[in-house]
């Protein structure tokens, strides 16, 4: 193969611009905001995964029921600890800001949230919920891969349409859609920006060029073909968001600060159609009121925080959010006193958060006296209904074609 | 000729496969972190069977390179443990001695293969807490890494870093905790689907009492009160109950149970084809590797013997087929540019950023699989640690406390003349000569035209050789031809 060499590498990737200074810091005036391109306009998902099976017996708890009294002599909430809900429910006690959004109907939970013949393991369980599968041996793209694929190819802007920030590593549920979906291993958009480096700008230029030339000679099929040209295009686009810098006052844990970076993609209109952050540390097979406790607490102040900071700007009715967990946990608690904790579990909650939610507890109260032979509450709503629901009824999309056939939308969008 | 038939015929049949220079360049990206053209040279002299060997049949401990970290000062100092230390100190003084023998020692494959049970074994400091547990974790890795298996698996569950991170410590005849029990069967023996939940429910009581006092320095203790000294019941066979001390026996009667369980070499052997050959699967190399494991008794050493000697190991689709792990790509990044004080090399940054730090797997199922490090946000960091270490100073001889390069000796025969490293070497020699050493032989020609064209963009003032060198191992190092082994 001969090449002219100028052309060789121009062709690669012409007019890059590279290393461009950051302004860290730079806070952004009140007029510049307007001089930015303009959002889509359209929504936004949000999905927050807890990482190891959310214990969602502890955080909605039917606290009039015996059994759960019983079950749990040295984990279960006392009736008057509890945030009330409804007559039946109330929330950990830590979780009082989300107790607050759920009075004005900005919360919604589906409860007994499972899918046939259940796997008790994290991985195969987070598996099955990212690919929509429960027997996901044969299939490689995730649920927003598919989905992502079927909406359109990259975004002009460069913004991705699928961002995961800061969870461990790029979820499996974006699988498919790799040149459309950017994975960042802290939500810290500086450390993305491109690095040529050399004594000139000039120079700097010719290194990314060089380096773009040659991801160009991977063959098609392989992911570094595309992957540093979006990486690119995305650290520009993203670039945007740090300049916006962090408006309102969030906590410091990291969802926190996961939750707050997704803002400023928000506000700086170089939101992604769908991002995704992690909670991590949900295994509690051990010292769960401690544990899980500090977990929830995290979790209602950064929701509340992230929920604020959209009202502040405006986009409040622009996005949701959607907790979610591979498991619940077995109802018997495990251990005794402050090291009680709960195994791997079925049935467990989903937690949808924004305004355009039907407030409410949906999927009916946990059967605490019909558990299976392993002693876990029996689910009732298959999780790919909820999938099907945020497809249909949020995104806009038709869910049959990403999920197949026969899950019913719920009610649980306004 | 007829000489040279008669010596084939006494040499193992894996050496009747021609063994050159390619041959070796894949042995060593996939046994260890590449090879530097000397060693390169000595593995193709060595053949096969030996060159396989130079990998596996090392000692216990690379002597010289413990020597070497022994005593030392500086930023290399055994920080791990000792009064006045902070966590962050040690755990970082953990993670430096760690890259430095990843990068120098002369044993790659053990090196390598603790890594790979470092992602097996996946404990994370964050939850542990005391990295002195961290520390004796890694130890008992390294030292059993080429070893048997089984004797890795009897350690590991008697760890006290795992025991604190699987909670196995709280476990209570009282109170089951099934979390080790569970993830034994799942992740480190056996796979999903090979065992029923009743299976990890009676493993879980066997291993009741096994724990570490809670802050005693790396300790296990068997506390007997603790125990279930019922009969349990594990894939059908019996273990007999036990009294007192004795109820440790039952411990590793289970896990001998479930060593001798045919999905165990099956799922070994799935494992380390993985890591050693890449994304391709191939069924054929995985009963060997399963047959190599069940015949030594689960000789991690023996098995791997048959899988870098089994004619399927180079097989095309299985070359250059696997994406470097972050760390796998620094180490080798290290080894071949031959870097002087790679400890110095501010390396711990840019790993944190790709998204790989040492004692913080991401969970117990280890760190992702390699597709992920293909990813736009695992690419973009390598231009700037490629940066970090191309941009080192350049010494011809090890400066104390400092980091270097030796350009001249990298740019080869040639560059050596003239007063900055010298000129006269062209371009496309230069060229091949960088490509050949970190992509080892016969670099395709289509990135070699793309690096004499770029180099020929350089301003005549960046034109030495040194600033060429520098310019073109940056390019090399972020190529996705070095981003794979």
């Amino acid at each position: 193969m001969h090449l002219h060499r100028r052309g060789f590498l121009g062709a690669a990737l012409g007019g890059l611009s590279i290393g461009a200074a950051s302004r860290p810091g730079h806070a952004l005036q009140r007029g510049a905001r307007a001089a930015l391109p303009s959002d889509p306009g359209g929504r936004h998902l949000v999905i927050v995964q807890l990482l190891g099976g959310n214990d969602d017996l502890q955080m909605l708890v039917p606290f009039e029921d015996d059994r759960y009294h019983r079950a749990r002599p040295d984990l279960a909430h006392p009736r008057k600890q509890v945030r009330r809900l409804d007559e039946l429910n109330g929330l950990h006690p830590g979780m009082r800001r989300l107790g607050k959004r759920f009075d004005r109907g900005e919360v919604a939970f589906v409860r007994n949230v499972g899918y046939p013949e259940p796997n008790l393991s994290h991985f195969r369980s987070q598996d099955i919920w990212d690919l929509a599968d429960t027997s996901p041996g044969g299939r490689e793209a995730g649920w927003l891969g598919r989905w992502a694929t079927e909406q359109r190819a990259s975004r002009e802007d460069g913004v991705p349409t699928l961002l995961s920030v800061a969870g461990p590593r790029m979820p499996l549920s974006f699988y498919g859609a790799e040149t459309q979906a950017l994975y960042l291993a802290t939500p810290d958009a500086p450390r993305l920006r491109f690095a040529g480096g050399g004594s000139t700008r000039a120079e700097a230029e010719l290194r990314a060029r060089t380096a773009a030339a040659l991801h160009g000679l991977a063959p098609e099929d392989d992911p570094f073909r595309t992957s540093l040209e979006l990486a690119r295009r995305s650290s520009k686009a993203l670039e945007r968001a740090e300049r916006v810098g962090t408006r309102g006052s969030y906590p410091g844990n990291e969802l926190a600060q996961s939750l707050a970076f997704v803002a400023r993609t928000l506000a700086a209109g170089v939101g992604s159609e769908v991002t995704h952050v992690v909670h991590d540390g949900y295994d509690t097979h051990a010292a769960q009121s401690k544990v899980q406790g500090r977990l929830l607490r995290e979790l209602d102040a950064s929701l509340d925080a992230f929920q604020a900071d959209l009202e502040r700007q405006g986009i409040a009715d622009r996005v949701l959010v959607c907790v979610v967990s591979e498991f619940g946990r077995r109802l018997a608690q495990g251990g005794r006193g402050d090291a009680a904790g709960t195994d791997h579990g079925v049935a467990g909650s989903v937690i949808l958060l924004g305004r355009g939610v039907q407030g409410g507890i949906h999927g009916g109260q946990p059967r605490l006296g019909e558990l299976d032979g392993n002693g876990n509450v029996p689910w009732s709503v298959d999780f790919r209904q909820v999938y099907g629901t945020l497809l249909g009824g949020w995104l806009g999309s038709e869910p049959e074609s990403v999920l197949g056939a026969g899950f019913e939308q719920l009610e649980v969008l306004a | 000729m007829s000489i040279r038939m008669t010596q084939t015929s006494t040499v193992p049949s894996s050496d009747q496969r021609p063994f050159g220079p390619e041959e070796a360049a894949h042995l060593a990206r996939r046994a260890g972190f590449g090879a530097t053209p000397e060693e390169l040279r000595k593995l193709v002299e060595l053949g096969r069977s030996r060159a396989v060997a130079s990998f596996l049949d090392v000692p216990d401990v690379d002597v010289e390179l413990e020597a070497e970290l022994q005593g030392v000062g500086g930023e290399l100092a055994d920080l791990e443990t000792g009064p006045g230390v902070s966590d962050q100190m040690a755990i970082e003084s953990l993670r430096r001695r760690w890259l430095y023998r990843l990068a120098r020692s002369r044993q790659p494959l053990r090196e390598k293969l603790t890594l790979f049970w470092h992602d097996h074994f996946a404990c994370s400091e964050r939850k542990v807490l005391r990295i002195g547990l961290v520390r004796d974790q890694l130890e008992l890795l390294r030292r059993g890494a080429l070893g048997p298996f089984g004797e890795l698996v009897h350690g590991i569950a008697s760890d006290p870093c795992m025991l604190v991170f699987l909670d196995g410590r709280l476990n209570h005849r009282e109170g089951i905790n099934e979390n080790f029990a569970r993830e034994l069967l799942e992740l480190f023996t056996l796979g999903v689907d090979r065992y029923e939940q009743a299976d990890v429910r009676e493993l879980a009581r066997v291993f009741t009492g096994w724990s570490t006092p809670d802050r005693a320095v790396s300790r296990f203790v068997f506390e007997a009160p603790r125990h279930d000294p019922g009969e349990k019941r594990l894939f059908g066979q019996r273990i007999r109950g036990r009294e007192g001390q004795a109820g440790m026996e039952e411990g590793h009667e289970a896990i001998d149970i479930i060593l001798a369980q045919p999905a165990c070499a099956e799922f070994l052997a799935h494992k380390l084809v993985a890591f050693f050959t890449g994304p391709v699967p191939d069924l054929e190399l995985e009963a060997a590797v399963a047959e190599g494991l069940r015949s030594s008794g689960l000789s991690i050493r023996e098995g791997l013997r048959t899988l870098f000697l089994h004619p399927r190991f180079e097989a095309p689709e299985h070359r250059r087929s696997s994406v470097r792990s972050p760390v796998e790509w620094v180490a080798s990044a290290a080894r071949l540019l031959e870097i002087q004080n790679v400890h110095l090399a501010g390396l711990g940054g840019p790993l944190r950023i790709m998204g790989m730090e040492l004692f913080q797997p991401p969970s117990v199922d280890g760190w992702p699989s390699e597709r992920a490090w293909a990813s736009p946000g695992a690419v973009s960091p390598r231009l700037a640690a490629a940066l970090e270490l191309t941009e080192l100073p350049h010494a011809a001889v090890p400066i104390a406390g400092r980091a270097a390069l030796d350009l001249d000796r990298l740019a080869g025969p040639g560059a050596s003349e003239g007063p900055s490293g010298g000129d006269s070497q062209a371009d496309p020699e230069l060229v091949r000569s960088l490509a050949e050493r970190l992509l080892g032989p016969a670099p395709p020609e289509e990135l070699l035209e793309v690096l004499v064209a770029a180099l020929s963009e350089l301003p005549g003032s960046r034109r030495d050789t040194r600033t060429r060198t520098r310019f073109l191992l940056h390019a090399l190092l972020v190529s996705p031809s070095f981003g794979r082994a």
